[in-house]
């Protein structure tokens, strides 16, 4: 019996070797670069194949050769150095890094006019926006991405072009301008916020980039340390016009944005949908985020933390991994579930609940499944059931937690044959999750393209995805996203106005005789160290007044009408006659009792 | 686009609006200029500090929006731009540090020749005095790119704020250096006048009455004006921070400029022949931020057997340079 238990697994660990051997090699540089400025073609972009800064910023079309391009690295708040590069000349073969941000400014005129452009970057990812009027502010493009700018937000500008100075704590009034990089932090950013910003794959790390680092580094030792393993980014097309408002919760997310703990540029989620679903369960959502959890509260999590928790890797040692990815478990570790929650298992959701809803549902779905069978079980593959585009026959070698208790527990006749079985049995899981895990980056790669529509269908496989991701791509560069498109807010809430036969122009100018219209302060931009010729005359002291002298000045009936054109135009009283009309107390522009305007008053600016 | 220049003698006030939809921007810039030695730890001072400077025969000139920042870098007073409402013909330094000012707020214009409509200094000087005034600011507009139109700032104060009064009645604008005011009615201005009488001139004599003096590196006295401004702009804060004796001639200063002014203004009925029985009084300007001037304004008005109604404008700093944006998007409308 040994012997023929022995032969399995040799057949199974030949398998898993033969499956490793058959995975199509993975490029080392995969990521994702933003490109924004003076370029034709503003928008994040997918690379496969390794790239230089030169080709990555010709993606997005230069409008100049010579231009200088200024670099934000992935998880650095501030611009890590500028550089000249001209097109026409050669490469200097410096690498493009994923998450690069850079910020184009073309040295000479544009030739051809600009879309103004913009980036902002948050704690859910770097997004580009298009500046569609003049007069859109920061509080336009948060809310225009649906993200709440309650509580206490940090808002900089730390990357400018065209010689504008950056702002280190920028007002929600403060003006976007082309070329601008917004960086938003702050605790008031729910994951629902976040997840409002940009419904993608984040490349944001934030301040949390070194821990990312660290995991990214414990992950690619964990998985032989032989080979590096980088696995495709997520491909994130964005509608043409996204809504305003937030997505409802049928029209689900099409993937969330990563935390910081799984937003490492190197190593991505895994996204291997489920071997075993719930028949007739309904799609998940991808989780947005795994919450950190220390040891401590691994051990007695609240509610909110009732998440699938690596504890251990007892094929690996000591190693102990509190917080990774949500979507990758690695092989051969146990899984702890801090708190089994009840649950209905036969009533899955018909309709996909919101976002934190559906994160909750499926955690204790988790929990349920593993508990039912004894905790701190050996798990034979990554699970993640929260694929929204993934249909169960791409993963039919992928056991999930339903699966591997029943046949641990089996044969489970004398403990010690079964501890040598589940020693053997684990060295095989865990090169045959090896070859899983690899073989997701295929899965990934097949995911690409298969996201967000307005109306994502479930069914939508794999096989599907393939022929539109492949068709926008182009073989070393995705093509970038299209910018999200923010007007000002006046235009913006105003757009179906229903006309009642006057122009906009006359509402504003209503607007502006009232003193309804909001001003923006802006300051003025002067000179520094410039020379001027002359001296000063002026000793600061003013010349003395008698207050008692014939200063006042009488002029007598409309003076300016001897010569209305020349100095003062058409006289005003000509201009005026339209505008007059009466105002009833109490609306904007009037004076209440006391004298006092009742609009809007200077310290409300 | 529209775009409105107050040059005022306290700020340089610009208010823009791009376009339907956008929003209005407005620059300001304090109209003064500070003198301190050409030193090499000024000079870093300033670049470090990034304060807008320029090097001239009499040492480095700071001005614009670092002016606070380097006031102790100067023994000296801030020099007034346009002292006395003039604009500066014997100061050559001055006059650029104006073009460089109006080159900051005013942004380039979108079509050549667009239309500025623009407040000068000045309202209470004879027609000669301010007409120079109009031409030299009037040509650093041109320079700009833009097509200058003039309005008094007692005429902008009455698009900004007349609304409410069908644009007729008293509009005045109380400045820093001068008083103007208007009357009008439907909007047409039937009689203006001025006196030359302001915040500023306050602030000096009441530096001058207690001693307040500064001396520069020449050993030359001044009135430390802005110690005063900074003491009558902290009583609407409800800071006193003075004696009573100083109060009290604030308040005879400030009634003897509303006295003036109440001369003027009822000559300017007179001479308008309104025969309102409720005059509407429109207040603008930064002197009009302190009740005691309302209140003496008040208090003068009464006792001629006309009955008036006060009205103070909302942000009566800006409302200039408001009435001047409404003046140009109504020429705009005008020429369309």
């Amino acid at each position: 019996m040994y012997l023929q238990r022995a032969t399995a697994v040799c057949v199974m660990l030949l398998t898993a070797v033969n499956a490793v051997a058959q995975q199509p090699s993975v490029s080392a540089a995969a990521g994702t670069f933003t490109v924004i400025g003076d370029v034709d073609r503003p928008g994040n972009f997918r690379f496969d194949q390794p790239l230089t800064v030169r080709a990555a910023v010709s993606s997005a079309s230069p409008v100049g050769d010579a231009v200088n391009v200024t670099v934000l690295r992935n998880g650095h708040d501030r611009a890590q150095s500028t550089r000249l590069l001209r097109l026409s000349a050669a490469d200097s073969g410096e690498e493009a890094l994923s998450g690069d941000l850079y910020v184009v400014e073309s040295l000479a005129q544009p030739a051809r006019p600009v879309l103004p452009n913009a980036v902002l970057r948050g704690p859910a990812g770097t997004t580009v926006i298009s500046l569609e009027d003049a007069g859109v502010v920061i509080g336009d493009v948060l809310q225009g991405l649906g993200m709440p700018v309650k509580g206490e937000i940090r808002i900089a500008v730390p990357c400018r072009i065209h010689g504008q100075r950056s702002l280190e704590s920028a007002p929600l009034s403060a003006s976007v301008r082309h070329g601008d990089v917004i960086t938003v932090s702050g605790a008031a950013l729910s994951p629902e916020g976040a997840a409002a910003i940009r419904p993608m794959v984040s490349e944001w790390r934030g301040s949390s980039g070194r821990v990312a680092d660290q995991q990214q580094s414990s992950l690619r030792t964990s998985v032989g340390g032989k080979q590096e393993v980088r696995l495709p980014e997520l491909p994130a097309p964005l509608p043409t016009q996204p809504p305003i408002a937030r997505p409802a919760a049928s029209a689900a997310v099409p993937v969330a944005p990563a935390t910081a703990a799984s937003a490492s540029p190197a190593v991505k989620p895994v996204r291997i949908p489920q071997g075993s679903p719930s028949e007739g369960q309904a799609p998940s959502t991808v989780t947005p985020q795994l919450p950190e959890l220390s040891e401590s509260s691994a051990q007695a999590p609240s509610a909110a933390e009732s998440r699938v928790v690596i504890v251990g890797d007892r094929t690996q040692g000591s190693r102990r991994v509190t917080s990774v990815p949500d979507d990758v478990l690695m092989l051969g570790e146990s899984l702890r579930v801090p708190t089994p929650a009840p649950v209905d298992v036969g009533q899955p959701p018909q309709v996909a609940p919101p976002y934190r809803d559906r994160v909750a549902s499926k955690t204790v779905t988790e929990g349920r499944n593993v508990s039912g069978k004894g905790l701190k079980v050996p798990v034979t593959a990554a699970v993640s059931t929260k694929q929204e585009n993934v249909t169960p026959t791409d993963s039919t070698d992928v056991r999930g937690p339903d699966s591997q208790p029943k046949e641990a527990t089996a044969g489970s006749s004398s403990t010690v044959h079964w501890t040598v079985i589940v020693g053997l049995f684990v060295a095989g899981v865990w090169v045959l999750g090896r070859s899983l895990f690899v073989g997701s980056a295929a899965a990934g790669k097949a995911n690409t393209g298969s996201m967000p529509t307005a109306t994502p269908s479930p069914a939508t496989s794999a096989a599907e995805a393939v022929p539109a991701a492949s068709s926008n791509l182009a073989p070393g560069t995705g093509a970038g996203d299209t910018p999200w498109r923010i007007y000002s807010v006046p235009q913006a809430i105003r757009p179906a106005k229903v006309s009642d036969g006057r122009s906009k122009t006359e509402d504003e100018l209503d607007l502006l005789i009232a003193n309804q219209l909001p001003i923006e302060r802006t300051t003025p931009m002067l000179p520094q160290g410039i020379e001027l010729s002359g001296r000063s005359s002026s000793a600061g002291g003013q010349t003395i007044r008698r207050v008692d002298g014939p200063h006042a000045v009488l002029r007598g009936r409309h003076v300016e009408q001897s010569d209305p054109n020349a100095r003062r135009g058409r006289p005003l009283g000509e201009r005026l006659s339209q505008l007059i009309r009466t105002v009833p107390a109490g609306s904007p522009g009037a004076f209440d009792g006391s004298g006092r305007a009742t609009g809007s008053s200077g310290a409300e600016r | 686009m529209s775009v409105s220049v107050d040059f005022g003698s306290r700020e340089i006030r610009s208010l823009i609006r791009a376009g339907v939809g956008s929003r209005l921007r407005l620059a300001a810039v304090r109209s003064e200029y500070l003198l301190i030695p050409d030193a090499q730890a000024a000079r870093r001072m300033l670049r470090d500090e990034g304060l807008p400077h320029a090097v001239c025969g009499s040492g480095l000139a700071v001005f614009g929006v670092g002016l606070e920042s380097a006031e102790w870098l100067s023994r000296g007073p801030a020099i007034p731009l346009f002292a006395d409402g003039r604009i500066p013909t014997r100061d050559s330094l001055a006059r650029q540090i104006l073009s460089v000012l109006t080159e900051s707020v005013l942004p380039e214009p979108s079509v050549r020749g667009a239309t500025c409509v623009v407040s000068v200094p000045g309202d209470g000087l004879p027609r000669n005095l301010q007409e120079g005034n109009e031409d030299f600011l009037g040509h650093l507009i041109q320079l700009r790119g833009y097509q200058p139109v003039f309005l008094r700032s007692s005429e902008a104060v009455l698009l900004a704020a007349g609304v409410s009064t069908a644009f007729s009645g008293v509009c005045i604008a109380a400045g820093a250096e001068s008083t103007a005011c208007c009357v009008a009615r439907q909007g047409r201005v039937m009689a203006e006048s001025g006196i030359p009488l302001g915040g500023r001139w306050l602030d000096t004599e009441l530096a001058r009455e207690f001693g307040e003096w500064t001396w520069n590196e020449s050993g030359e006295r001044h009135a430390n004006a802005v110690a005063l401004e900074r003491w009558r702009l902290g009583l609407r804060r409800g800071d006193t921070g003075a004696s009573a004796d100083r109060y009290s001639a604030l308040l005879r200063l400030v009634s003897l400029i509303t006295r003036r002014l109440v001369v003027a203004l009822r000559e300017s009925l007179r001479t308008a022949a309104v025969d309102w029985n409720e005059v509407p009084v429109l207040v603008a300007g930064g002197l009009s931020l302190m009740p005691e001037f309302c209140e003496s304004l008040r208090a003068e008005l009464s006792g001629d057997g006309r009955a008036y109604r006060l009205l103070t404008v909302a942000d009566p700093e800006t409302a200039v340079v408001r009435g001047g944006l409404i003046s140009s998007e109504l020429a705009t409308r005008s020429a369309a």
